[in-house]
């Protein structure tokens, strides 16, 4: 007993290092995107009024911008009103029942990390809920991963651990999109069957199979299709719908059936 | 004694500030991303005690953690530079007939000494962290870049604080 003791003290400040290695690596673990937990939330309660002052001050001087965002997108609803034009940009968003919407402002994004994160000024009080889509008046921008009282944050398609489920427009077919880590326009679009052919322009949209994100919203367009010749699937480069640099106004999309068929997919064990 | 206390806070939330409202908001692109918040630890003064090094180092790495998306990244490569601080000081040479409460900073150290101070603790920080943030070996070149790159301008940017700081109080020696 007396050994073990002076050995601590001895060794007390490798040992202090390495309980806080440990407990950061638990924090990681504990609030990393695959298991989202309360402590994110209780970290945006004290951030998320600082940001929010922050914002209040920015805002001002991009009223110009977000002006032009929201006078964009009231031409693309006045285009989805029956009757006024036949196609539907954005399809789905608003006929579809099965989904409802909240908007929200972005007071806090960034886009030069490798996983980039964003804060809205929604939270709980607002119906605001973990693993709602954020889609923004182009395209689809996360997922929130934690909600506060009266802030929630989401995890940006700028993140590493972005895999988000596609479908190619003209075709059907299923991919998957990841973010790469380069540019914050750009993405990459995996598991491309080889014996498609994808142009550039070709639009790729959400596959609807993920219950977060409804069917048929704007991912981006193809940029240049890579051919890898001794792989099972290609890749393409695809310029993102979503411009992640002037993320301001979002909607939070909500799955109204998702507890029905989540209990439908992952039925309870019983014993 | 309390007033080295009370720097030490006014210190603290100056450079929480100016990296979570002001360098994090310069978005410029995922290769320059300084964390200057380290100049915290830098300064603590010499003959800190030990443990006193590792908490202050994780509580600011948790508080800059508590503004980005996930709790534990900064603090692990905060308290990792906490932890090698005493190896590095002695590494560059401690100057022997100073006082051993003084903060290692440009006017008691110099200019040179305290580049290469700032150069391994910044570097090593950044490694520690960017590795963390990608947790995936198949992009490591690309972060290794990251890492050199960023460490370039925290390094800058720690030398030009310094100066400006430095320049109220007296000449640099």
């Amino acid at each position: 007993m007396r050994t073990l003791i002076g050995f601590i003290i001895k060794n007390y400040f490798l040992i202090l290092f390495l309980a806080f290695e440990a407990m950061s690596f638990y924090l990681i673990y504990e609030t990393s995107y695959y298991r989202r937990h309360s402590m994110i939330s209780s970290s945006n309660r004290i951030t998320g009024t600082l940001d929010r002052v922050y914002s209040d001050i920015a805002g001002y001087f991009l009223l110009n911008r977000e002006n032009e965002m929201l006078a964009y997108e009231n031409s693309l609803l006045r285009s989805m009103i029956p009757g006024d034009t036949v196609e539907y940009p954005v399809p789905g968003s608003i006929r579809d029942t099965a989904y409802s919407y909240i908007s929200a402002k972005v007071i806090s994004n960034s886009t030069h990390k490798r996983n980039n994160f964003f804060t809205i000024n929604k939270g709980r009080e607002h119906g605001v809920q973990v693993d709602m889509g954020v889609i923004s008046p182009t395209g689809i921008a996360g997922i929130i991963i934690g909600v506060s009282e009266n802030f929630a944050r989401g995890m940006s398609l700028l993140h590493k651990d972005t895999r988000i489920s596609g479908k190619i427009k003209k075709n059907g077919q299923l991919i998957n999109i990841v973010w790469g880590g380069h540019d914050y326009r750009k993405g990459k679009v995996i598991d491309i069957p080889t014996h498609l052919e994808l142009n550039k322009g070709d639009t790729i949209i959400t596959s609807g199979n993920s219950l977060i994100f409804p069917e048929g919203l704007l991912l981006g367009t193809i940029d240049e299709y890579l051919v890898n010749r001794d792989q099972l699937f290609n890749s393409a480069r695809l310029d993102f719908a979503t411009d992640f640099n002037s993320l301001y106004y979002v909607y939070l999309v909500k799955n109204l059936n998702i507890e029905e068929l989540d209990q439908l997919q992952n039925p309870p064990e019983n014993e | 004694m309390n007033s080295q206390v009370f720097k030490n806070i006014v210190r603290f939330v100056f450079l929480v500030f100016l990296q979570v409202f002001i360098i994090d908001k310069v978005q410029l692109n995922v290769y320059f991303n300084p964390y200057i918040y380290i100049l915290f630890i830098l300064l603590l003064p010499v003959d800190i005690p030990r443990w006193l090094l590792l908490v202050l180092a994780f509580i600011t790495g948790l508080s800059i953690d508590f503004f980005s998306g996930i709790l534990g990244i900064h603090s692990a490569a905060t308290v990792f530079i906490a932890f090698i601080r005493p190896g590095i000081i002695k590494l560059i040479g401690e100057k022997e007939d100073a006082e051993q409460n003084l903060e290692p900073n440009i006017r008691n150290f110099g200019l040179l000494w305290f580049f290469t101070y700032v150069s391994f603790m910044a570097f090593l920080h950044h490694l520690v962290l960017f590795y963390i943030e990608v947790f995936r070996f198949n992009e490591f070149l690309d972060t290794l870049l990251r890492v050199v790159a960023s460490s370039a301008v925290t390094i800058a940017l720690i030398i030009i604080i310094q100066l400006l700081f430095i320049r109220r109080i007296g000449p640099v020696r």
